[in-house]
Order: structure tokens, then sequence, then C-alpha cells
């Protein structure tokens, strides 16, 4: 039997669970995904030709640095509290980390937009300051851990491929000041597939085996499945970077590894969605379903270049679109809908309960803007994935601004909820009242 | 938390507190084959007076013993036990069956001036005790 008494010290800072922290992050990285939607119907032109353009690549890192990254370090400050059961190594840190990844991705952006490139490497080397001291930060608490479960090693997995990600940018970056990458491309590619299957998947699929049961009131996934997905990615990943950077004959079985942990995940997903007691599918877990859903069809897709079926860079941004939109975006936004309003409550409202009238977490929410997100998002993403196969610009255009239409929706269903951390009045003394509170 | 009362069905509020079972049988009402329906239609379903049968299940609840919050939707478990502990007397202890550690609840116990201990029973039930003064 593990006795336990007060695992959270009383006024202890670094081991209370901070809600500011994770909201931060995530309130930053929505801002993020908004001024990349809003940027995207001014550099649709671009996605008409190559991608290896700075426009695009601007874009791309405000998505993948302010959106996506800024997403799930948020997301890790409540995780590694919430999940692993263990307070962040230090918060202060992570508050420096935070600092630094800002200044760092925004540094990045506005010198990708200018294709100014030393400006970019010292942004680069301000991001990889604060990538360092998440990793530290989190390496630390995850050492601490009584025993490994399965998001914790997914949470492991994760913050090495972040780091390797953070590598291969590096090389990238210095390589615009001195030239020393025989071909950039393989590079290239590597870089964006090492972030989004050993940085993004690990993480997607750690979270997606906690916090999904616990969304969906399912039964917890166990099993075989997870050591596919872990051992898929933790084999798959290494040898499709070695395999596209000097041994082509490794992609192939790579990319199978990594669609065979796709595919775990997958059913996992299916089991937690059949075996759920939550009769009611609310916005945020269709978001995060049909993020699920785009993981399928990028897997098939990724599945389709490994095998040479599909080729060439308007085919390439298709996949990008539906990669980053139809799978990362998805999932992201739907995860985010469900944890900020319950953050925002956690702040603001359970202190106050047992003493005073709550409002419940349903309350905080906002489902007609949900509901138009998911609506827009979902139509511009499909149209813009398949506009960008196309190569038609007029068009590419079009379903970039349903995009935009779909991001300032989400945005105001966000606002919505993180508006109740304002001007709310001191809490009362303890009074012993009846009250009332109810989750969403 | 008449709320509760009347909008989760008998056989999660027997799952969510489990002192509510012998109620439920004095009342006639089945809390298993027949608990996947409401508080008023299984009252009805058992020809039970509504408004005695509340008052039988609000007086239970309202008594601390054990507080069984596995299986509900954060911030659920949460605001249950918050809501217990409201009404703990000095000295009194309110045992809470959770899925997993609360450490979110733990700082909200501690400003209360509320001591607890924790606890893994089972794997998958983690207990805590609480207690005032």
């Amino acid at each position: 039997m593990n006795l336990s008494r007060a695992p959270c010290a009383s006024g202890s800072d670094a081991a209370r669970p901070v809600a500011a922290l994770p909201l931060t992050f995530l309130a930053t990285a929505a801002a993020a995904f908004l001024a990349a939607a809003l940027a995207a119907p001014w550099v649709a032109a671009a996605l008409t030709g190559h991608y290896y353009q700075p426009a695009l690549f601007a874009l791309t890192h405000t998505l993948t640095l302010g959106w996506i990254t800024l997403s799930i370090i948020g997301a890790s400050c409540q995780i590694v509290p919430a999940v692993l059961e263990r307070p962040l190594a230090s918060a202060r840190a992570q508050w420096v980390a935070y600092g630094a990844l800002l200044i760092g991705a925004l540094g990045m952006v506005a010198h990708f937009a200018l294709a100014e490139w030393i400006g970019l490497a010292w942004a680069a080397g301000l991001l990889a300051i604060g990538v360092l001291i998440h990793v530290v930060n989190l390496a630390v608490a995850l050492a601490r851990l009584p025993r490994w479960t399965f998001t914790a090693r997914c949470t492991a997995l994760a913050l090495g491929g972040l780091v390797v990600t953070l590598g291969f940018g590096g090389a990238l970056a210095i390589n615009h000041l001195r030239p020393f990458i025989p071909s950039v491309f393989p590079m290239l590619h590597v870089h964006v597939h090492v972030a989004l299957l050993a940085w993004v998947l690990p993480m997607v699929i750690g979270v997606a085996a906690h916090a999904y049961p616990t969304f969906l009131l399912a039964p917890e996934p166990r099993g075989w499945l997870g050591g596919l997905q872990l051992w898929g990615l933790a084999l798959g990943v290494p040898c499709l970077a070695i395999g596209v950077l000097a041994v082509p004959g490794l992609v192939a079985p790579a990319s199978l590894a990594v669609t065979a942990a796709i595919g775990g995940h997958l059913a996992w997903v299916a089991g937690m969605v059949r075996r759920r007691r939550q009769p009611r599918l609310d916005w945020p877990l269709r978001f995060v379903l049909t993020g699920t859903a785009g993981l399928a069809l990028a897997a098939t897709l990724g599945l389709g270049f490994a095998f040479e079926v599909l080729t060439g860079p308007r085919a390439a941004a298709a996949y990008g679109v539906i990669a980053l939109g139809g799978w990362v975006s998805f999932t992201i936004a739907g995860m985010m809908l469900k944890i900020v309003p319950l953050l925002v409550w956690s702040r603001v409202y359970a202190p106050r309960v047992g003493r005073q009238s709550v409002p419940s977490v349903a309350a905080l929410a906002w489902p007609s803007a949900e509901r138009v997100a998911y609506a827009l998002l979902l139509a511009g993403v499909a149209a813009l994935a398949l506009a960008a196969a196309a190569g038609d610009g007029r068009w590419i255009a079009r379903a970039a601004l349903v995009v935009a239409g779909g991001a300032v929706a989400f945005a105001a269903a966000l606002g919505h909820a993180l508006a109740h951390l304002r001007g709310q009045p001191p809490l009362p003394a303890v009074r012993r009242l009846p009250v009332f509170g109810a989750g969403r | 938390m008449d709320g509760t009362l009347m909008t989760a069905t008998v056989a999660e509020l027997v799952r969510q507190d489990p002192r509510l079972r012998p109620v439920f049988e004095t009342f006639g009402i089945n809390h298993c084959c027949g608990g996947h329906v409401g508080l008023a239609q299984a009252a009805a379903a058992a020809g039970a007076p509504l408004e005695r049968l509340l008052t039988a299940l609000r007086e239970t609840q309202a008594t601390p013993g054990t507080l069984d919050v596995r299986g509900l939707e954060p911030p659920q478990p949460l605001v249950r036990v918050l809501e217990r502990v409201a009404r703990l007397e000095p000295g009194e202890t309110l045992t809470v069956v959770l899925d997993r550690r609360p450490i979110f609840l733990y700082p909200l116990l501690e400003e209360r001036g509320l001591t607890h201990e924790t606890d893994e029973p089972e794997p998958g039930a983690v207990r805590v005790r609480v207690r005032r003064g």
C-alpha cells in the first residue's frame, strides 16, 4: 500500500499546480493559430508553386512553433501534475522557457518572412534555449516518477523527438549562413517528419490514452497496442530519418512501422469511442475525433509518398495541409476547447466550491461558436488540401478565407472561457452553504 | 445537490455513492437492472413518493462517510468532494475514492484547513481520507 500524506506541501509554489502557466501557453498558441489563419489568404498564391519559399516557411513556423509547440508545451505543464501526478520541477523555469520560446518563435517567423538568415539563426538560438529549459524541466519531473505509465513513456519519447527536431532545424538554419548540407530537401523532409512523428505524435497518443477516456467516460486503454505504438515510433522514426538521408531502402519498412504505431492509436481511440459512457459527443470531442480521422488520412498519404505512389510539391503541399490542418490542428483545437474552460474554472471557481454558488464548466463554453469553428475549419481545410493539390491559386485563397473564419470562431469560443478570468470579486469569508456545481 | 439527484440515473447515483443503495431498496426501486432511468421515472415506476425519496437521499448524502467519485468527468470529482467536505464537522473524516490522485484537490483542501492522506488500496483506485480539525 502506497501511503502519502499531503503530497502537495502547503504553500509550496513548486508543488502546487499553477493554472496560469498552461493557460498562458495555450492562449498564446491560440493567438498564433489565429494569426496564421488570418495570414494564410495573403500568402495563398505561394501555395500554387513550390513549398520552399520564405513566406510559406513563415506561415508553417507560425503553425508549428506558435500553435503546435506552444500548445503541447502548455499542455505538458498540465499533464505532468495531473496525469503523471508529479509537480513540474520548476514553474519559474517554465516561465523563462515561455519567454524564450515566444520571442524566439516570433523572431524566427519574422526573419523567415524577411528571408534574413542571420536574424533567423539568433532567433532559433533563443528558441533552442526555451526548448532545452522545458526539456530539462520535464526530464527532472519524469526522473522522479515512481512508475512509468504509457503516457510517461510517450512524454519521454516526445522530449527526445523535440530535441532531435531542434537539431535538424538548427542545422538547416546554420546552412543558410554557411552552407554545409549537400542536399537540403532530404534534411528538410526529415526535420518535418521528425517534428510530426517524434515530437507531436507521441504527445498526442500519450495524452489520448489518458485524456480521451477521461472525457469520453471510457475505460483507459491497455494491452499490446500500447507497445506497438511506442516501439513503432521508437524504431520507425529513426529508421525513416536514416532512410531519407542515407539509406533509401529503409524508407518503406520504416514507414510501415510508423503506420503500425498509428494503427495502434486509431484502434485504441475506436475502442474508447465504442465503449464510452458519455452519451453525447460535444463539439470539442468532435474536433478531437475528426483530428484522429485526419491522422489516418495523413498516414495514408505518407505511405503513398514512401512507396512513391505520390510525388511532387503539389501533393506534398496537400499532404502538409492534411497533416497540420486536418490532424494536428483539429486535435489540438478540440483538446484546447476541453482544457481551457476546465483550467479557467479551476482557477476562478474551484476555490469557491462549497462556499458559494458557482457556474458549471459547461457555462464557460460557447457551443455555437464551437459549432461554427468546426464547420468552417473542416470545410476550409478540406478545400485547401484539394486546391493545393490542384495548384489553383483562386480556390486556395477562398479556402484559406474559410479557414480564417473558422479560426476566428475558435478564438471567440476560447475567449468566452478566458473572459471569466477578469473581474472576479474576491472570495468571501469561509461560510458553509449549500452549493451547486456541475461538470461539462 | 438536487441538480445532480434529478439529472443522474439511479445506477449513476448508486455508483457515485453506494450508501444510497439501501435507500433505493427501501423504496422498492431497482438500482441494478432498472437503474438506467432518472429518479423521477424510477420513483413513478415503483410507486414511491418522489419528495420522500429525495429527502431520504439528501439525508443519506449529507452524512459523512465514503464518497466514490470514480468514472466522473472532470471537474465533477472535485466539485462533489468540496461540496461534501463543506459539511464536515470538526473531527469528522470523509473517505473519498477516486480514479487517480487528485493533485488539484489537495491545495483546495489545505486552504480550507482540512488534512488529507492518500493511499492506493487496489490498482485503479485511490483513497483519500479528508479530516477537518
